[in-house]
């Protein structure tokens, strides 16, 4: 009982502090699961679902990685069990950008626009890639880009974004580097 | 704490007496306050999520409308008012569809189906309305869900008012059903209506992949 408490204690001590544990990420060659991405650049990480990179901080630029999402399994684990719709294998690709959009809009992004969505190669697999323009929790004007691929019923999407000042640019280069470096 | 709560109650009870008596010093018929109360009543009930009385952080939907109409037949005696109605129904159309895109991301689906049937009420495009009942079977996915959608699309794009995404989607729903040819054709259309859509090349692809 005391144990658990301890436990219960640490963990809303944790959660307080709004200080969640990073680690470096080098770069180079990492190992998804399933595939395999080159990062030119180091970002920080914070793991998760999704597992999140971040260059300058979240508040200005986020890599986010859903890796091998399973049918039935929401994008957000996290999303109470009454709201959004979970992933499912069937979908096609403008529903799974739908859904990330949803999901994007259900955490308090604002005034998301679909700039383009198109059939893309995610690696050796058949996918696709968009680009999106919003505004984060905190009215900040953010432009994003993404690349996804339904793997074995699997969904595996990466998804950029960055401040439209300055940060999304500043990474986009790396970022499609990125994209382009998926490799099984 | 249940003092605290009760509190709040208190004071949601203090600013809907408030609002209601500067609606109608502005003009307005009160008695729209608890047609509100009303209908939240309803999406309460669809909901379907029991809260202790003395735990709710608001007074009960009921109990407003009851309080909202008491106070409106007081306010409204020998007085004639506005509601204001079409001047607010036509401010508000242009924004419609991207609130019922928000509402289907974050309503429960049967919460969802109370909103769009009140919409269908109000007099909203049915083209709209059956668009995102269609959108909101398909997202279930329960069983018979997908032969739902596909007739709420089937009705979506023949009425006025119904979205270019409305051609997509119904495209979509007949592929699951193995009606390529129907697909092709309502991906056709949809490509027709809407050109320039930020999707269109996906679309275009979706249809190269039909068999």
């Amino acid at each position: 009982m005391r144990l658990t408490g301890t436990v219960a204690l640490c963990v809303f001590v944790a959660a307080g502090s709004g200080c969640a544990a990073y680690t470096r990420v080098d770069r180079g060659v990492h190992d998804l699961g399933s595939y395999t991405i080159e990062t030119p650049i180091e970002w920080n990480k914070r793991s998760g679902k999704p597992t999140v990179w971040t260059v300058h901080g979240v508040g200005l630029d986020y890599l986010l990685h859903f890796n091998a999402v399973k049918s039935g399994k929401k994008m957000f684990p996290r999303t109470p069990r009454e709201m959004g719709r979970p992933f499912v294998a069937t979908m096609r690709e403008t529903e799974v950008v739908d859904l990330f959009v949803e999901n994007l809009a259900m955490r308090g992004t604002q005034a998301v626009r679909l700039l383009q969505l198109q059939p893309a190669s995610f690696g050796p697999w058949r996918g696709f890639s968009f680009d999106l323009e919003f505004e984060s929790v905190g009215g900040l004007p953010m432009r994003g880009t993404g690349t996804g691929a339904i793997i074995a019923d699997e969904l595996h999407l990466l998804f950029y974004a960055g401040a439209r000042e300055h940060y999304f640019d500043r990474h986009r280069a790396d970022v499609q580097a990125i994209f382009a470096s998926i490799a099984r | 704490m249940l003092g605290h709560l009760a509190y709040g109650r208190e004071q949601e009870m203090e600013s809907d007496e408030l609002g209601i008596s500067w609606m109608a010093s502005a003009g307005y018929d009160p008695d729209a306050a608890s047609e509100i109360w009303d209908y939240a009543h309803l999406e309460a009930q669809a909901a379907d999520r029991w809260v202790p009385p003395l735990l709710l952080t608001h007074p009960q939907p009921a109990v407003r409308e009851d309080r909202a109409r008491a106070q409106a037949t007081a306010l409204s005696a020998g007085t004639s008012r506005s509601l204001g109605r079409d001047a607010y129904l036509w401010q508000i159309a242009p924004f419609r569809n991207d609130w019922l895109h928000l509402a289907r991301s974050g309503l429960e689906v049967d919460v969802l189906a109370t909103l769009l049937e009140r919409q269908r009420q109000i007099g909203v495009p049915e083209g709209l309305v059956a668009f995102h009942e269609g959108s909101m079977y398909r997202g279930r996915g329960g069983e018979g869900d997908g032969e739902r959608a596909l007739a709420s699309f089937e009705v979506a794009t023949q009425q006025a008012g119904c979205p270019p995404e409305a051609f997509r989607e119904l495209g979509l729903a007949q592929w699951d059903a193995d009606r390529h040819a129907e697909a092709k054709r309502a991906f056709d259309d949809y490509l027709a209506v809407a050109p320039a859509a930020p999707d269109a090349a996906m679309v275009a692809a979706y249809i190269a992949r039909l068999p």
